[in-house]
């Protein structure tokens, strides 16, 4: 556990309407925190092959870094996000992306988080993501 | 797109990875345009930059670095 209840993790991810847009949720499996995306139609990339968009997996990862690093982090705090780096590693098919957040390091100014995505197989990772983000009072 | 149109006999195109700095937030509701262009194109791998600018102000909002992989139609003899 990373000392995050799943209730400020909702509270945050309740707020903004790119959270419904990817119909994003957060549970609890065991004692870990994952996150999913519950797949859409809209969230087809490629319709010939049935893919997510590349796109879709990028803000998935980019969000939920920034719902778990707000989690931890007295409310009203603002993360912006500075940069993100996606690795694409194999493609999305079109049903729901799960997604494990390590944050790296919580400074006082900037917060380190890297994401990592699968589907049906947790060892078949789908895509990575390195997000550093700038923590606001 | 650009990444596509780069390669005329270009297939399909599968995205390697991306880096997007974030560079300032835009009003809802507002105007941006997205410029893309190719940097290198080399044994079927893109290497493409593009910038995202806000339409009214010209500031620019976002910018990115990514890797795509091409998959090129075989000339014909």
């Amino acid at each position: 556990m990373t000392g995050t209840s799943i209730e400020a993790l909702r509270a945050h991810a309740d707020k903004t309407p790119i959270a419904t847009w990817l119909n994003y949720a957060v549970e609890l499996q065991g004692d870990e925190i994952i996150h999913r995306l519950g797949f859409d139609e809209r969230h087809i990339g490629n319709p010939t092959i049935r893919a997510l968009h590349g796109g879709v997996t990028a803000a998935f990862l980019e969000f939920s870094a920034q719902i778990a690093i707000a989690a931890r982090l007295k409310p009203g705090t603002k993360v912006q996000t500075i940069n993100a780096a996606v690795d694409y590693v194999a493609s999305a098919k079109d049903r729901d992306l799960l997604a494990r957040v390590e944050i790296t390091r919580l400074g006082r100014r900037i917060a380190f988080a890297t994401v990592e995505c699968w589907q049906n197989n947790e060892t078949a990772v789908v895509a990575t993501a390195q997000v550093c983000c700038r923590l606001l009072p | 797109m650009t990444a596509y149109s780069a390669a005329d006999n270009a297939t399909s195109v599968a995205t390697i990875n991306l880096k997007t700095d974030h560079h300032r937030a835009i009003a809802a509701g507002g105007r941006a345009i997205c410029e893309g262009a190719c940097v290198s194109l080399r044994n079927e791998v893109a290497q493409m930059r593009g910038a995202v600018t806000d339409a009214e102000t010209g500031e620019l909002i976002a910018s990115a670095t990514g890797a795509f992989i091409l998959s090129l139609q075989k000339a014909t003899a």
